[in-house]
């Protein structure tokens, strides 16, 4: 276990280094921060005065060395717009974006999983179909135009919630749960088809033959094995999640590090989409890590060699 | 084969491949016919009837049957040129990514070792970013454009073939007409083509309609958030982005274009999810790497 926990973080370097290579490839090689930065009617030496300044000038590998080195740690410079440090704008914001994920995150398995075990437990009913039919839409649905329909009915014509903004709980209901219904969905239907398919197996069977009641065969035995799958899938749209609050962040005004990126896109703030991107990739890679080495836990059989 | 008469294929016996082609009548027919049956150039103005709302409604005329948005630009038209550009980026990203993605996929599972090693850590880098800000970021660089956006979201989309198609391979590779190929003297080449490919090919197609659903979306969202199409192009998410604005006064511009979003998005998923019942039963994990 040591031995597969150590591996798995020295994996995590290469990838680390991949993103922030990806990262440079896109703002220094394919697009010019200087262009970017300066107005269009501006002379060739007001652009080389830029180049230098940002050091642009030097060889490209020095600038990827710079650029690693110093954002490992965690420094990437300072935003162009006011005189914080990057790294201080986006940890500023990281709570609101972590406050709602987790939100959705909860009303995703606290609605999904039971609608599942009912969906599977009465296979084939009209209940079946019915939630079967809601998840389809729920991953059919784009998440803003969910957030802009209950928008629309819950905040302009029946006045229940606020629309806009961070505050109380009920500003965080209508941007949760626009964020978390994809989530739920998907949840739904991978955890009922895994259900089915372990309901049907001997050992199930077996629980259910020797008296056991019916719900302990099925949060006992059968929901245990079944959710594996699921766990992991929860882990792999964690990022989903991350980006979709890119756009349920804009829709709603919410402060968090989704709609800093879109506004620091803008705005040509290169040092803050530059931190904003790593943070968010960091957190990814790490909640995957964390996801790997829960499954030894629900899951004894699967050996780390 | 003596047996003459016409068979429909397997997967058109799928009721939910049926359903999904009729939510995708709708998206074909205005892309398709939009010239011939939109009522307005999707592009005119007509400031003094802007904000008119929908026919049927109080203050609606039959000029404009789905109303008019902030320029008097006719909704209904812009609706029905918008399919235009849904359909395009869903069926050329998915063109484009998937034929990246199998080529990458391939040659990871034919030839194993460093070069499968290389690929996949790529493909970890590429995970590592939530997808959708990933595209947003060469969006960003790259600035508006059709083709651009096809690029960005093609480019963000070749990991989950990739990684169902090395699977596949894996799993065939050691298979008796493998060996067979390889004992008589194929090429590799020879063998990734004519062996292992089409043993991908049931898996790859379901997963691919799924990744249409997914680029339709993407193409959205992006337009949404001004990093799409362009101002000047009729794009339901870029209609959506303006409906945002007007959401207190004009309920039509944020619901309609919404509606036809999620009518090719769902027919998109009901023919995968068909697909997969019919042609790869055991295929789940479909929207891995979303």
């Amino acid at each position: 276990m040591t031995h597969y926990i150590v591996k798995r973080l020295l994996l995590y370097i290469p990838t680390l280094l991949g993103v922030l290579a990806v990262v440079f490839i896109l703002t220094h090689v394919v697009g010019d921060p200087s262009v970017l930065l300066i107005q269009p009617e501006a002379s060739r030496e007001d652009l080389e005065q830029m180049q230098h300044i940002l050091g642009l000038d030097r060889p490209i590998w020095e600038q990827f060395w710079v650029f690693i080195r110093q954002a490992v740690q965690g420094d990437f410079g300072r935003s162009f717009w006011s005189d914080e440090t990057a790294m201080s704008i986006v940890l500023e914001r990281l709570p609101a974006t972590a406050e709602l994920a987790f939100c959705s995150l909860l009303i995703a398995v606290i609605l999904g999983i039971p609608a599942a075990i009912l969906a599977a437990l009465k296979r084939n009913s009209f209940l079946d179909l019915g939630i079967s039919t809601l998840s389809l839409f729920g991953i059919s649905m784009p998440s803003f135009w969910l957030g802009l329909m209950m928008m629309l009915v819950f905040g302009v014509w029946l006045r229940w919630l606020p629309i806009s903004g961070r505050g109380g709980l009920d500003h965080l209901v209508l941007p949760a749960v626009t964020l978390g219904v994809s989530m739920m969905a998907i949840v739904e239907r991978l955890l009922r088809t895994d259900l089915v398919d372990v309901l049907s197996e001997d050992y199930v069977r077996t629980a259910a033959a020797k008296g056991l009641s019916g719900r302990r065969v099925v949060l006992r035995h059968a929901l245990k094995n079944a959710l594996i799958p699921t766990v992991t899938m929860i882990g792999m749209q964690l990022g989903a999640l991350l980006g979709g609050a890119v756009v349920t962040e804009t829709v709603f005004g919410w402060p968090g590090l989704g709609r800093l990126v879109v506004k620091s896109i803008s705005d040509r703030d290169y040092p803050v989409v530059h931190c904003a991107v790593c943070v968010l990739a960091v957190v990814f890679i790490s909640i995957n890590l964390l996801v790997d080495l829960l499954y030894g836990v629900l899951d004894p059989r699967i050996r780390y060699d | 084969m003596t047996d003459k008469q016409p068979r429909t294929p397997r997967v058109l016996r799928s009721k939910m491949v049926i359903l999904g082609l009729v939510c995708l009548l709708i998206p074909i027919t205005f892309a398709v016919a939009a010239p011939l049956i939109a009522p307005h150039d999707p592009n005119a103005i007509h400031l003094k009837d802007r904000l008119t709302p929908p026919g049927w409604s109080r203050g609606g005329t039959s000029t404009y049957l789905l109303g008019t948005d902030s320029l008097g630009r006719d909704v209904l038209s812009r609706i029905m040129y918008g399919a235009q550009i849904s359909l395009l980026v869903g069926v050329t990203v998915v063109l484009f990514g998937g034929a990246l993605g199998t080529l990458i996929g391939v040659v990871s599972g034919y030839f194993g070792g460093a070069v499968d090693a290389l690929f996949m850590r790529i493909a970890d880098v590429f995970l590592a970013f939530p997808f959708l800000l990933l595209a947003l970021a060469i969006m960003a660089i790259l600035g508006p454009g059709l083709w651009k956006l096809i690029v960005a979201l093609a480019i963000t989309s070749w990991v989950p073939y990739a990684r169902v198609a090395r699977a596949k391979i894996l799993a065939v590779k050691q298979r008796e007409f493998v060996q067979a190929a390889h004992a008589i003297g194929a090429s590799p080449r020879h063998i990734m083509l004519r062996h292992l490919l089409p043993n991908t090919a049931s898996s790859l197609m379901v997963l691919a309609s799924f990744r249409v659903a997914a680029a339709i979306a993407g193409e959205a969202t992006l337009s949404f958030l001004g990093f799409g199409v362009g101002p000047n192009t009729a794009s339901w998410g870029s209609m959506l982005s303006e409906g945002r604005v007007y959401i207190t006064m004009c309920w039509w511009l944020a619901t309609l274009p919404g509606l036809l979003i999620v009518l090719s998005v769902l027919g998109s998923n009901l023919i995968g999810d068909g697909m997969r019942d019919v042609l790869d039963p055991k295929f789940r994990h479909s929207r891995e790497g979303g």
